[in-house]
């Protein structure tokens, strides 16, 4: 899946049906990245899942308007959103937009994995997928629960032939988490800032050593 | 004494519900919502004048009674009737309504006592909802969660609550899931089959100490809370046998796809009534356009054989119908259509001159007034049921 950045699209792109652990180093920016590939993916007439467990899906939205890929006018068109945070203001699923999906909180994975399979039904096969972010189920949940969350949701994408950017903060956890959450993905992309840089490394992808991307 | 689930078929399986008293296990997949299934057991519970206790883990009591709110046929203020067991808000350290609240999570003595006090404190309490079994394992270890579910299971005992729990099965080991199942009177497992971007559901009864039906119910969840839903039904027979009409009639809503008035791809309709959710496919019924049994009958979980109960020149045709959609592997019923019309055969009449086995229901209907059409949808799905198989997927005929 061609994702429109450079680095990773120059080395072949994403490998289609897929899980991508996203590991995201202190300081750099959050949301651009998999903004930008699902928002090109979308251009390309894929279809997109965005799960959010940490920004109101408005807030992304307003956020991708702000650069060139704007997200909204594909919103609940070919783009659902599964929202796992707007509960947590205590908004308690009064979604703004009548096709987002709405879980009852991060603690609530087996409903948030209904909610994924819901958005599944409406993208149908070979979806761009964004799951934004494991950190925040790891603050609710104990990571033994989170760990096979993610390896049967993982395998639940895969089958729909989705490929699916998994965001982890990679200052948040220990080790032993991050070591597990690489296994049981398919490829790991580092994303740092240095120097007012962005950089991005990803031996999997045979980008190996830290590589300037622009979105 | 028996108390009703409040799921759609299930009490029929299990001879009108399960014994008061008794301990029931919601062993779910991920991504099948047990939480429903405790809901609307809490729901039909307090509707029907009995006192009800809820214990949540992994959402607030505030969170389920808002989906209760949600489902369009449930009274939202039953649920102000519920008495929560809260062990979740102080885990979040949000202050918690719920009468009786885990004030240290970390504790699991701490559940054990709260889950006995609530239950010794609303004695006579007819029916105990345990949800999140499966996050006592993750919060406590197996051991220890064991422990906490073998207390509740003895303060209910004692109390002779009927106690039903629900547990989401991520992928534990079959001895943790062993010790979890035999502590158990009754075993109900909430399953999922995905195929590619759909996903099926059903249930079925694993273990029950008195006679139940082994069989499997289809099942959708959503805002009509846990009902049968069976995704495919055929309804087939030969040309002018009145498919279409019977369709529009018995549907909720319908669709055909037909030229100068005779459907030569499909019809569809969608029936949604009393639990009870079916997707309906008619084929044509001229020959020439017979490729189209092969595309529809893929899948199916049953056939309705519609015959024109006036015209029985018909019925060697209908026969011939049904092979081709077939009749062996897949449940079928006979509906003796045109039953308003004048020297129309009676349905014990057309069960002989088709030569039917006994045990296939062939019910009168009439596609013009409606009469028996729901009445031959209901004893198709009764087939089904208990038959007891879901289609696997790509399963043909």
């Amino acid at each position: 899946m061609l994702i429109g950045i450079k680095p990773i699209d120059d080395a072949g792109g994403l490998p289609d049906a897929s899980n991508i652990l996203l590991l995201l180093h202190p300081g750099t920016e959050k949301a651009q990245f998999s903004v930008k590939a699902i928002w090109d993916a979308l251009e390309h007439d894929r279809k997109g899942i965005f799960v959010t467990t940490d920004t109101d899906p408005r807030e992304i939205e307003r956020a991708s308007a702000a650069s060139k890929a704007a997200l909204a006018r594909y919103t609940g068109k070919s783009l659902w959103f599964v929202d796992c945070y707007t509960w947590t203001l205590g908004d308690h699923g009064q979604a703004a937009d009548p096709s987002d999906i709405v879980v009852p909180g991060p603690s609530a994975l087996n409903d948030l994995s209904i909610g994924i399979a819901k958005s599944l039904q409406q993208a149908g096969d070979n979806p761009a997928a964004v799951f934004r972010s494991v950190s925040t189920l790891l603050l609710y949940n104990n990571p033994e629960v989170v760990f096979r969350f993610v390896q049967i949701t993982g395998a639940r994408l895969k089958a729909s032939n989705a490929t699916t950017l998994f965001h982890l903060d990679a200052g948040m956890h220990d080790e032993k988490t991050v070591a597990t959450l690489r296994h049981l993905t398919d490829v790991t992309i580092e994303l740092k800032s240095e120097g007012g840089k962005q950089m991005l490394l990803s031996p999997a992808l045979n980008i190996a050593s830290w590589t300037q991307y622009e979105l | 004494m028996i108390i009703p689930t409040g799921i759609p078929k299930l009490d029929d399986i299990l001879g009108g519900g399960v014994e008061s008293g008794s301990t029931v296990l919601f062993l779910s997949d991920p991504g099948v919502d047990p939480m429903l299934f405790l809901s609307q057991s809490a729901h039909f519970n307090v509707v029907q004048g009995n006192r009800c206790l809820f214990f949540v883990d992994s959402l607030t009591p505030a969170a389920v009674r808002k989906r209760a709110g949600a489902m369009k046929l449930w009274n939202q203020s039953a649920f102000d009737k519920v008495m929560f067991i809260d062990n979740f808000s102080s885990k979040l350290g949000q202050p918690s309504p719920a009468k009786y609240v885990v004030k240290d999570p970390a504790k699991p003595e701490d559940v054990s006592n709260t889950v006995d006090r609530a239950l010794k404190e609303n004695r006579g309490s007819t029916v105990m909802l345990f949800s999140d079994v499966d996050r006592l394992y993750f919060s406590y270890g197996g051991s220890r969660s064991l422990e906490v579910l073998d207390d509740a299971i003895a303060s209910s005992n004692e109390m002779r609550t009927t106690a039903v729990f629900s547990l989401v099965n991520w992928d534990f080991s079959d001895e943790f899931l062993h010790e979890i199942t035999k502590r158990f009177e009754y075993v109900v497992r909430l399953k999922s089959v995905e195929e590619r971007s759909l996903t099926r559901t059903f249930y079925l009864v694993e273990k029950s100490p008195r006679k139940f039906m082994k069989t499997v119910v289809p099942f959708r969840q959503g805002l009509d809370g846990v009902g049968v839903f069976v995704p495919k039904l055929v309804v087939t027979g030969p040309f002018h046998s009145g498919k279409s009409s019977f369709i529009q009639k018995v549907s909720t809503r319908a669709v055909s796809v037909d030229r100068l008035g005779t459907t030569v791809a499909l019809d569809h309709g969608f029936i949604d009534y009393g639990g009870i959710a079916v997707d309906l496919f008619g084929t044509p019924g001229q020959e020439r356009f017979e490729f189209m049994l092969d595309i529809l009958k893929k899948d199916t979980f049953g056939i309705l054989l519609l015959v024109d109960a006036t015209d029985p020149e018909s019925f060697e045709r209908a026969k011939e119908m049904l092979s081709l959609v077939g009749k062996e592997a897949i449940p079928y019923v006979v509906a003796a259509n045109k039953q308003d019309a004048s020297g129309a055969m009676r349905p014990d009449e057309i069960r002989k001159a088709m030569g039917l086995p006994p045990g296939v229901p062939i019910v009168g209907t009439s596609a013009v007034t409606g009469d028996g059409c729901v009445d031959a949808v209901k004893a198709l799905i009764d087939a089904i049921v208990r038959r007891g198989q879901a289609p696997s997927a790509g399963r043909n005929a």
